[in-house]
Parts: structure tokens; sequence; C-alpha cells
């Protein structure tokens, strides 16, 4: 819920540092600054300034520490309200006892994402935009960053606003038709209005299409390992992540019952999933988390099933196997430095159009090295993919909702029947397309897009 | 001096007033209709015509509720075409051309047989209020005039000025007088008013148009009429004309544009874009060749004709010059001048969604004075006031409209939420965000139950109505359950009537969801009861825009909670933390009754409108 109060929070990460800096935006924060901020010349806090003096504790008189203090005039701050921010060390307890004093003047603590609602509440960014941030600072690899930084400079923004100012003249046509029959309107172009229609929902299609690589982008390729348990799934897994960077989540607890690691491996994030299979949970006859290890994979871009390469592949094996040979899977023939070479026979029998095999030992690291080259490079195929697309669940499920009527919309248009249901359609697909980028004033959905972010941000 | 009590008084005896006051006194209520001119009832000022794209909506729903104007443009109708024929019926709609002496000499006879109702031929210059509110008016005579409602309708009149050329005229239309005063007494009480401009085409006689060489357009050869359960209309039809301006014509306007009053800016308030003067079509269009004018019949014993499309306030030198340049015009004499008037309107967002101007109780306006143009939007205001000064005054809580149910909720709350943007507002179907339910065809079932209860609709339409709101439920639910399988009579009847096979068992409601297939042919294919023509419509309209209509019903459904959520009376904004100044003064000017409305209201921003709902909720919750 949007508060017209004035709030506080760190905007710098948890922990110590060089500096940290605590925000306070609202309309009282002219107020607050006057009170936990003394500055060392004497004079007051402007625009495009900054003033060097001392944070003082919530007694109003002890200080706390030496600080810098920016100030920014709203609208013109990134809230779009009063926003102050005091730089201090980098300390957990300055900080605290900083934002304890601001509270005491007055503040609240800033809830999750609120910063960055007030900012969509109050127009300064639109919610593609405010959710490019939190992409950004998210961002787990250059590809992603670079992607949410044009989603932050308006590009998606724009890419929506381009169709729906198309779908908006077409709208205006019919409605011209519609309401002005007997006068003098220019004869009416259907195929210039068909052609605005097709081209506004390949545009939107081609945002779909590249709703996979670019969540890839932002959150890395997710490669799912599955296999027996004894196939050595976690030593590969270590292995790669040895050979990677590791990249720490802040995300709280995953509801997998899968270890999930995000790893660099030459610029791009994979997700490595480690799930112990389906078969496996069958076994555990558990039910939901068969579903879930289902999920997992079906969720995956990329699965790996390990198989042991120095015992004969049993019934198990063979099971998981149909399970994955319909979509791009890697067959990773594992110890290989038990037996040499994989016999022929036996790789046939796991062998399928979209099938890879890759031979390698997790426990000597042969092979290991070309594998992760190769997994890079799969991921390394977006980097250059779709200027501009969506990439989360809320945009497609958007776009989806838009094009059915789009599409009715067209065929109306096309046999040049019912206007008044073509633009029916019309300012349905335009709301659906609007809910997009505007904050509209529904509770619920600015709520769970805004619980995605940071206190502070 | 005498003074009298009345309970409602209405101020203008046009298409508004009529309504208002036929309306209150219908409901019982003492009412006093006060005109400038007792000849000029129901006068129709501009062309002869009723109806039209989103106007004939409104007559429509003027007849459900229990209103006057379609029941009277039915009995004066000389010729009726229903428009949009070749689309959807969401968005067809009746036209006529009225006789208009007819009409006029109609609507008085009404007005003068109606039980309670007293004309009286004055003029209103000054607003009485006593305790803050509006208790009456005084008159030009010096009459004190005591109501218990006052409902303005003054269209045109309020210091209208006429502009021929460089020659102004004071004026409320062409041969009537203006109302003086009356603008000066509402700014006193503190209402802020504005100016609006419209214009009228000259009258040509028909004796002087050569036809011979036109296009006919005759009238639909089975006129349907506008009131629901109304008869056939009973005049002789007659047809229209088509011409069109040329080269020639354009020449003329532009060599003199600097003549026209709009162009010389003698004339500043702006007139409707939508319905332009010839001089505009022509300045602001110059690429086209050429401007359709339909020559209208003012009457079956007239021989004035209303060129529309002609409108124009040019010297009547250059309006002769560019007549005669018009085919079949060459020769036409022109009886009345074209001509633009300028009249005083009350912004309309001072005014409850029950047209009583929120600072002055007992106060109530409809038609032009609130900035709209047309008959239509007139009467439907005007049958709007009349029923809330009338309920008003018996202590009930007055009936609004919302956008869901009704054009006329659309076009009330449009003017009281949004204003007119300093142009006069006309209906248009797109302003409907739920046009496909608010249709023509169904105005009686979507209005005719609210009619009955108000008090206005006779009591034979209430029961014809329940007979056929019954018979179309009926008829779809038979159509639901019917199975209809691909037997070889089924077949050969799907044959006959040119459709395709069926492939397999579906209901008689699949098969009738087929486009261009009608319930009375799919009579021929399966056994279907038969009913009244206009009840078997119904069910073809509401089987093929079931999904349509479906999702409008949903949108309606998610924006309830919105639109039931009231704002308290007299909400002070200025209390409420986080609203920008102007997001507060803009509130608290508009007064919404809704959160659904606020949202409405121009520059209230997402964040304003959290603002407010976390304060009424806080304030809810203790």
């Amino acid at each position: 819920m949007y508060r017209a109060d004035t709030i506080v929070a760190c905007a710098t990460a948890a922990g110590r540092g060089a500096i940290a800096i605590v925000r306070c935006s609202g309309r009282d924060a002219r107020r607050i600054a006057d009170r936990v901020f003394s500055a060392k010349i004497e004079g007051p806090l402007e625009v495009g300034r900054v003033r060097l003096g001392c944070a003082l504790a919530a007694d109003g008189h002890t200080p706390v520490d030496e600080v810098l203090a920016l100030w920014f005039a709203g609208p013109h701050s990134f809230t779009g309200e009063d926003v102050l921010e005091l730089h201090c060390h980098g300390s957990p307890v300055v900080v605290e006892l900083l934002i304890a004093s601001m509270i005491a003047a007055g503040a609240r603590s800033a809830e999750r994402g609120e910063f960055s609602r007030r900012a969509v509440l109050n127009g300064k960014l639109d919610l593609l935009q405010a959710e490019a941030v939190a992409d950004l600072i998210d961002a787990k690899m250059a590809a992603g960053a670079r992607a949410a930084w044009k989603q932050l400079q308006g590009a998606l923004s724009d890419e929506f606003a381009a169709v729906r100012s198309d779908l908006v003249a077409v709208l205006a046509q019919i409605e011209a038709d519609v309401d002005f029959t007997d006068d003098e309107l220019p004869a009416a172009d259907f195929g210039h209005r068909s052609e605005a229609l097709c081209r506004s929902i390949a545009r939107l299609e081609g945002l779909l299409d590249g709703f996979a690589a670019s969540r890839r982008q932002r959150e890395g390729l997710r490669v799912v390992f599955t296999g027996k348990p004894n196939a050595g799934k976690s030593s590969l897994v270590n292995r790669l992540l040895g050979t990677g960077r590791m990249i720490v989540s802040d995300e709280p607890g995953t509801t997998r019952d899968v270890v999930e690691e995000t790893v660099d491996l030459g610029g791009v994030a994979l997700v490595l999933a480690d799930t112990a299979g389906i078969r496996d949970a069958v076994g555990a006859a558990e039910g939901q988390a068969v579903a879930r290890a289902r999920e997992t994979l079906e969720d995956a871009d990329l699965r790996v099933l390990v198989l042991d390469a120095s015992a004969q592949p049993d019934a198990s094996d063979l099971g998981l196997f149909e399970e994955l040979k319909e979509r791009d899977t890697i067959v990773v023939w594992n110890k290989a430095d038990l037996v040499g070479e994989v016999p022929r026979e036996k790789l046939r029998e796991f062998e399928g159009p979209g099938i890879e095999v890759a031979t390698l030992s997790a426990r000597t690291g042969q092979g290991c090295a070309e594998f992760a080259e190769r997994l890079s490079s799969l991921a390394g195929r977006d980097r250059e993919g779709e200027p501009v697309a969506i990439s989360r669940i809320r945009h497609r499920a958007a776009v989806e909702r838009a094009l059915e009527p789009l599409n009715r919309a067209k065929a109306l248009v096309i046999s040049d029947r019912d206007c008044e249901l073509a633009a029916a359609d019309l300012r349905e697909a335009l709301a659906e397309l609007a809910a997009v980028s505007e904050a509209v004033d529904n509770e619920e959905v600015l709520d769970r897009i805004f619980s995605e972010f940071c206190i502070g941000k | 001096m005498e003074s009298r009590k009345w309970d409602v008084l209405v101020v203008g005896a046009g298409h508004a007033g009529i309504e208002a006051a036929l309306a209150s006194a219908r409901l019982g209520r003492r009412t006093l209709l006060l005109t400038l001119n007792l000849d000029g009832i129901g006068q129709m000022s501009c062309n002869p015509a009723i109806g039209g794209i989103g106007k004939g909506h409104l007559v429509r729903e003027i007849d459900a509720l229990g209103g006057e104007m379609g029941r009277a443009i039915d009995e004066c109708g000389i010729q009726f075409r229903k428009l949009n024929t070749r689309k959807g019926p969401a968005v067809q709609a009746s036209r006529a051309q009225a006789d208009k002496s007819l009409y006029r000499s109609r609507m008085k006879r009404v007005v003068e047989a109606t039980a309670g109702l007293t004309t009286i031929q004055s003029q209103a210059v000054d607003l009485l209020i006593a305790g803050g509110r509006v208790v009456g008016v005084a008159t030009e005579h010096g009459e004190s005039l005591y109501a218990g409602a006052v409902v303005l309708t003054t269209g045109t009149f309020l210091n209208g000025l006429l502009h021929v050329g460089s020659q102004q005229q004071s004026g409320g239309r062409a041969g009537d007088r203006a109302a003086i005063g009356l603008t000066a007494s509402l700014e006193r009480a503190g209402l802020v008013t504005g100016r609006l401009k419209t214009g009228t085409c000259p009258r040509l006689d028909s004796r002087t148009i050569d036809y011979s060489r036109l296009d006919e357009q005759p009238g639909d050869s089975h006129p349907e009429g506008f009131s629901f359960g109304g008869q056939r209309p009973p005049l002789p039809q007659v047809s229209c004309h088509i011409t069109y301006t040329n080269a020639t014509t354009h020449r003329i306007i532009t060599e003199s544009i600097d003549k026209s009053p709009i162009y010389n800016s003698t004339i500043s308030s702006r007139g409707p874009r939508y319905c332009p003067s010839v001089e505009d079509k022509v300045m602001k269009f110059p690429d086209r060749d050429r401007h359709r004018i339909f020559l209208e019949p003012e009457g079956l014993d007239t021989v004035e004709v209303y060129p529309n499309g002609l409108s124009t306030s040019l010297p009547l030198d250059v309006q002769k010059r560019f007549v005669a340049s018009i085919e079949g015009l060459e020769n036409a004499v022109i009886l009345r001048p074209g001509y633009a008037i300028e009249y005083d309107y009350v912004i309309p967002t001072q005014l409850g969604p029950s047209l009583e101007v929120k600072t002055l109780p007992g106060l109530y306006l409809a038609g032009q004075i609130n900035g709209t143009t047309g008959y239509e939007e007139a009467g439907a205001q005007g049958l709007l006031a009349g029923i809330n000064a009338a309920r008003a005054v018996g202590g009930e809580p007055p009936i609004v409209l919302s956008r869901a149910e009704a054009y006329l909720g659309v076009l009330i709350d449009d003017l009281v939420t949004r204003g007119v943007d300093g142009e006069p507002y006309r209906m248009f179907t797109s302003r409907a965000e739920y046009r496909l339910l608010l249709r023509e065809d169904n105005a009686d079932r979507r209005l005719g139950g609210i009619g009955a209860e108000i008090g206005l609709l006779a009591a034979d339409r209430r029961e014809a109505l329940g007979l056929k709101t019954t018979a179309i439920a009926e008829g779809l639910a038979s159509l639901r359950s019917l199975r209809v399988n691909p037997t070889g009579p089924v077949l050969a009847a799907l044959a006959e009537l040119g459709e395709s096979p069926l492939a397999g068992p579906a209901t008689a409601e699949d098969l009738l969801r087929r486009p261009g297939l009608t319930y009375a042919a799919l009579a021929t294919v399966v056994e279907l009861a038969r009913y009244e023509p206009e009840v078997e419509r119904q069910i073809d309209i509401e089987v093929s825009y079931q999904g349509y209509v479906q999702r409008q019903h949903d949108d309606v459904e998610r924006m309830a909670g919105l639109e039931e959520s009231y704002i308290p009376d007299g909400l002070n904004y200025s209390e409420i933390q986080g609203l920008s100044m102007e997001a507060a003064e803009k509130l608290r000017r508009i007064e919404p009754r809704t959160m659904g409305q606020a949202r409405r209201i121009s520059g209230i921003t997402p964040a304003a409108l959290n603002a407010v709902a976390l304060f009424l909720k806080r304030r809810r919750s203790g």
C-alpha cells in the first residue's frame, strides 16, 4: 500500500564497507533533514550541492558520524518526492543509528521496493523501468545487466508504446467509421488496418519469442542435472562450480527440493540445478516431490542426464532417458576414466534427435573443460539475441492475453465484419498492454511487482 | 406582488425543458414551465431531425424511462432511417426527419394536456436564493415564482448573440430574444460560466431547387420508429436529396473567409468540431474536392428545406453565392440566412450526478446550459433533471444511472466528471466503454425497470416489457438445451439455407452462433417455439454477441469495486497526506461520489487515488 508519509532505509548493501547511504523520501524529508543533519558550514541544503556535516542521533544533538548530505527536491528526484541522502561511513551501527534518528524525526522504515513504487506512482518510472531497476541490481552477468539497462532506458516501454500507438490508430479509424457513417470520411482503408494489426501481432509474437532468450539473459541458462544417485551428478556440478565463479544468491530459500547454484562460465550465467531425478522421487513415494522434479526439468533450458559409464545402464536410466529425450538434453557418460571408451551399443541406447553426448570424468577432470565450454557456448548464443525482449512471466502473460483479442480483431477486420466487435477486441488488447507498463491502480498487482524488490530500492 | 408556490419550476421549454416538466408533472409534482415564447415549445432550432448514432440510443433510453421524445418523433416523423445497418446491432441507430411544425404543436398539446403542469410566458431574470438554496426565480414582469426546485434549461438563450457576417444581433435563436440577466445571477451565486458557439444552415425554398439532377435518398421501407411498443409512424413518408459542394463553392468561401466571424476572430468561443460549419470544412480539409449536402424537408406543409452540411455564419451575399454554386441549388432562394450563435453555459463539473448544482441545492441544470449540443442530449438530461427535481421535492434520493447501464449515465458522468473541454459535447457510441451492452435495441430491457420504479412508465408498457423479457429468456434457455443431430432432415434444411452441414451433434445455440443465421431461419431446421419478431431479434443478438457481452459484463464486475466504493460527502481533501495541492483542489471541486468517478477525473494520478483510498480505509477502520 502506498503511503504518503516519509520513508527511510539504507540504500546500500548490508554489512561493513567504506560508505553507506541512508535515503529518506517524502513530504517531511526537509524537516527530518533539519533535525538529523547539522552542516559544518552554515547554510541550507540545496539541489546540486553536496554538503559536509554531522549526522545527529535520535536525541537531536549527539553527533553520530561525519556525513555528506545530498538534497533532491521533488518532483526532480528518483521517487518524485523530496529526497535526502546521507552518505555515512559504512558501518551497520552508524546506519542503524541514522535510521533510528530519522524515525524519531518522523520517518518510518520503508517497505520492500517502496522507493521504486513511489517513483512509479508519481510517474517518474513506468512499471517496466521499475522492474529494470530490480533486474539491473540483481543482474548476475554483464549480458543481463545490459538488457536491464536498455529496459531502464525505456527500450521495452517504447516497444509496447509503438504497438499501442499502432493499435490506437486502427481503433480510431474503426471508431470514426462507427460514429460518422453519414459524414464524409475518406473511404475506409481496410488493407492498411489489417496490415497494421498484423504488424502489431508480429511484434508482440516477437517479444514472446524472445522471452526464453531474454529470461536466460536475466537469470542465466537453466541447466538441470539428473541421474541416479551414484552417477556422479554432484561431483560434476562441483567440478563445474570449481572452474567457474560462484555467484552468491541473496534470494531467500528456494522452494524446490533441488540444490541450485549459479555459476559464471565464460561470461554467461548458468543456473545449475541438481535434482535427485524423477525415478528417485517416485521411489520416495512423495507426489509433490515428483511434481517439483518434473517442473524443474520442464523449466530447464537444457537437461543433463548423468550416466555411469562404468556400470551397465538399467531400467531406471532408460526410464529417465524416456522422460528427457523429447527435449534438449546432453547425455554425459561420467567416470570415463574407469572405462576408457564407452562401447557403441551402450551409446546407441541413449541416442535421439536433439540429444548430445559427452564423455568425461568428474573425478579426474578429463573432458570437463570441454563440457563447460559447450555449456557456456550454448548459453552465450543468447548474448546477441533480440535487441528488446520481455523477460518476466508477468509480461508474457499480458502479451498472451493481448494477442487473443488481437487475433480475433484481425479476423474481423480482414473479413470486414462487425467492426464494433473488432473495436471491443482492440480496447481489450490495449488495456492488457497498458497494464504492462502503467501503474494501474490495482493494489494487488503493484504489491506483487514490488515484493520482488529489496528494501531501500 | 403575487407569489405562488410550485413544487418544480422549469425555465425553458425546449427539448430539455419539456422532458423535465413532463416528468415532474407526471410524478405528481405541481410544475410550472416558464418560457420566453409559448409558440416556441419544442422548437427545433437547427436541423429538422432526431436521432443519429449515439443520439438515437439516447432517444430510446428516454423512451424506456418514460420520457416523451421517442413517441413525439414517431408521431411527427416524415422519414425514418436506420443507420449503420452494415454494422452490428450495438452501433446501429435510428434517425428520423421531423415535420418541425407538427412536432412543435404536438409537444405543446401534450404539455397543455398534462395534469399538474402550467405553462407561463415570461423571462426569468434572477434566481431567488434563501438559506443557501435556490427557492425560485424572479421574472421580468416583477413576479417572484417560488418552487421546491428549479430546473434551468436555457439552451442557447443565455446572452445569446447571433452572427451573420459582421452583423450581430442579440437573440436566443433567429426570431427570438435572448435571456438576459440569468448568467449574471448564476455568477453572483458563485457559479463559473463560459461561452460556446454553434451555428445553423440557411433555409432554402424547395420550389426553387432542381431535384431532377440530384440523388434521392428515401427512408427505410419499413420504418421502425423509436418508441418501444409504439405504432408504425402514421405520417406520409418523404425523401431527402443529396448534392455536393464543388471547387467553385470552395473558392467562394475561401475568398470570403475573412468575413466569417469565426475566422476574423469576432467569435473566439469554440464550436463543435463534430458539426463544423461549411467554412470550417473547406478551410480545414483543403484537399477534399467536395462535401456532401443532405437536403432535408422541414415538414410536409412547408417549402422550407434544411441543407444539412451548409452551416455558416458568412454574410448573406456570400451565402447566396456559394449556395448558387451547388448543383441543383443554382436558383435556390434563401428563406432564412444561416448564422452562428454564441451563448453562455455553466461549467458542468459544478454539478453532481443528479444534475443538481453542488453549491446551490434546489437548482438543476439540463441541456445546452451544461455545454452539450443536440436535442437528444438535451432531452435526456432534461428527463433526468426533472425526475431528480421531482424526487428531491418528495424527499426521495436521486436517480443516478451508471456508465454500464445507459448512455445517459455516460453522458452525465462525462459532464460532471470531466466537463466539456471548451467545445459543445456530443454523444458518440465510442464514449461508452460498455458499448456492446448499451444498445438501442435493448434500451427497454436495460431501463424499463428503472422507469417503472420511478413511476414514469405506463402500466401497459411495464406489462409488455415483462412478457418480452420472459420470452427472450425462455427462447435462449430452450436454444441451449436443444440438441441438434446431423440427421437427414437437419442436413437438408441447412443445405436449403445455403449453410454448411453439421459435422456432429450440437446445441441449437451453437448453430445460431453461425454468422448470418437467424432464429427465424433456424426454425426451418429444428423445431423452435416462435415469438414476436422483436423477441427473436433479441435472441439473435444475445447469441451472436454472447462472448463479447460476457467479457464486458466481466469488466463491469471488475470495476464494481471502484464504482461501489463511495466517498463520503464533504470529505476534506486537504487533510489527506500525500495529495498534491492540485489533486486535492480538483477532487474538492469535482466531489466524486465514488473511487471509480475519481479515477476518471483528468490529472488524478494513481498516487493520488491511493492516498485517498488509504485515508478512507483508515477512517473506516477507526
